[in-house]
């Protein structure tokens, strides 16, 4: 009897241990995946006198490949220093078809170039995201950086409505184009919720293999909005 | 024997309890970034003066997945008007959709909304990102989803981490969606 009583009990904590474990964890990584939007309804931001000009997109999906062949440079190094915030485009001096938008420059500092055609220490990371005394601007993709924080970026030449002669990259794939790096061996991506790493040691040859293998990938691309402009046009107008 | 009997109901109840508040949270199906929603309803949106058909009637049945999804009314209608307006973000109280180049490393679509706060969206502007492929071959973006999943941003939801759902954050060449169940979920909660 004491027995059957005790195999009873055994069998409901057990169940009542994987549930609470279960939903802890459930928890934990629903708190990560939300980080982003966790940002932008924030208390800081529910209950600033600022304007708080907010901006969600529908990202296309970059494979790791892809990331390879976009960039213009791929770096390992840590953050230097955060600049002050700035409009794009005040007063839309630079025309109407330009976005006015808070921009913030990232100063990396290289610790390894992994590739790319620069003998800089350090390279200016642009990010569309900012503050200044009357406005908060957020962007639910792009990633947040922070002081002495070691990453691997994807970057690339900014090609946007927004670009300026300036000395800068922007990542490639927004947040799914910076990774974290936790200790000297494996880079953890920040994009934590699928877990995503990737192996330092053997991204060097990957990167080598992927531009072998597709040496025009930028001269192919040009040909490609091509294409892409004038389908488009048919369903968006000229 | 008795006492037995006595200690499997009380756990079979226990068990219950556990799975009815377990259960039903989904952490990663949806969220929801401003918890008022679009004020005032019915929101319209209002597309270019140059989309074509085809586009258009992306944007009603995109408006129209939403009304389906939602039990309490519906939401969004496509304003028959258009605009020829280009600018974009533009503050005039009208919810535009316009074409943007952006480039390859920006978004495929993005909805801009600014408010004093984060919990009530007041203007919403989408920009479809024209630098990347739209249509409905596998190479390109399906339309229709893109405009569901920015029109789910401007009635007030956040990105979904569950690839099932519309309001999924990244979105694949070829692929074609529909509201999920964590969706409509989300703007059952809502509204």
């Amino acid at each position: 009897m004491k027995k059957t009583i005790l195999i009873v009990l055994s069998v409901f904590l057990c169940i009542a241990a994987v549930g609470v474990i279960g939903y802890i964890h459930n928890n934990t990584d629903n708190a990560e995946s939300n980080k982003i939007t966790t940002t932008i309804v924030s208390d800081r931001i529910e209950n600033t006198d600022k304007k708080v000009m907010g901006v969600s997109g529908l990202m296309p999906y970059r494979s790791e490949s892809e990331m390879i062949l976009y960039s213009d440079i791929i770096i390992c190094g840590h953050v230097s220093e955060i600049k002050e915030s700035k409009w794009s485009n005040p007063d839309y001096v630079r025309g109407g078809n330009v976005r006015n938008i808070l921009q913030t420059d990232i100063v990396v500092d290289i610790d390894n170039k992994m590739y790319g055609d620069t003998d800089s220490k350090s390279v200016v990371v642009r990010i569309n995201k900012g503050e200044d005394e009357n406005t908060i601007f957020c962007d639910e993709n792009t990633p947040d950086f922070t002081l002495n924080e070691n990453v691997l970026l994807f970057l690339a030449r900014d090609d946007s409505d927004v670009k300026t002669d300036e000395d800068y990259y922007v990542l490639v794939a927004k947040k799914q184009s910076k990774y974290v790096l936790p200790d000297n061996e494996a880079m953890t991506s920040a994009y934590s919720y699928d877990n995503q790493t990737i192996d330092l040691t053997s991204l060097q040859q990957r990167i080598i293999d992927e531009k072998t293998a597709n040496p025009n990938f930028k001269q192919e691309l040009e040909i490609e909005h091509q294409r892409i402009k004038e389908n488009n046009a048919l369903l968006f107008g000229e | 024997m008795k006492k037995l009997k006595k200690i499997t109901k009380i756990l079979f109840t226990l068990t219950c309890i556990l799975l009815t508040i377990i259960l039903p949270i989904d952490g990663n199906a949806y969220t929801i970034s401003h918890r008022n929603g679009y004020y005032p309803l019915n929101a319209y949106v209002r597309g270019s003066a140059y989309f074509s058909y085809e586009t258009e009637r992306a944007l009603h049945n995109s408006c129209l997945a939403w009304n389906n999804a939602c039990d309490s009314g519906d939401l969004v209608y496509r304003d028959t008007n258009v605009t020829y307006v280009s600018e974009h973000p533009k503050s005039d109280g009208v919810n535009s959709v316009t074409k943007q180049t952006w480039g390859d490393y920006e978004d495929i679509a993005q909805t801009y909304y600014t408010s004093k706060n984060s919990t009530t969206i007041y203007e919403a502007d989408i920009a479809l990102n024209v630098s990347h492929p739209y249509g409905t071959a596998q190479t390109s973006y399906d339309t229709q989803t893109v405009l569901t999943h920015e029109i789910g941003h401007l009635l007030g939801l956040g990105d979904s981490y569950t690839q099932s759902e519309c309001m999924y954050h990244l979105i694949y060449k070829g692929e074609k969606k529909g509201i999920g169940s964590g969706d409509k979920t989300a703007i059952n909660i809502i509204y």
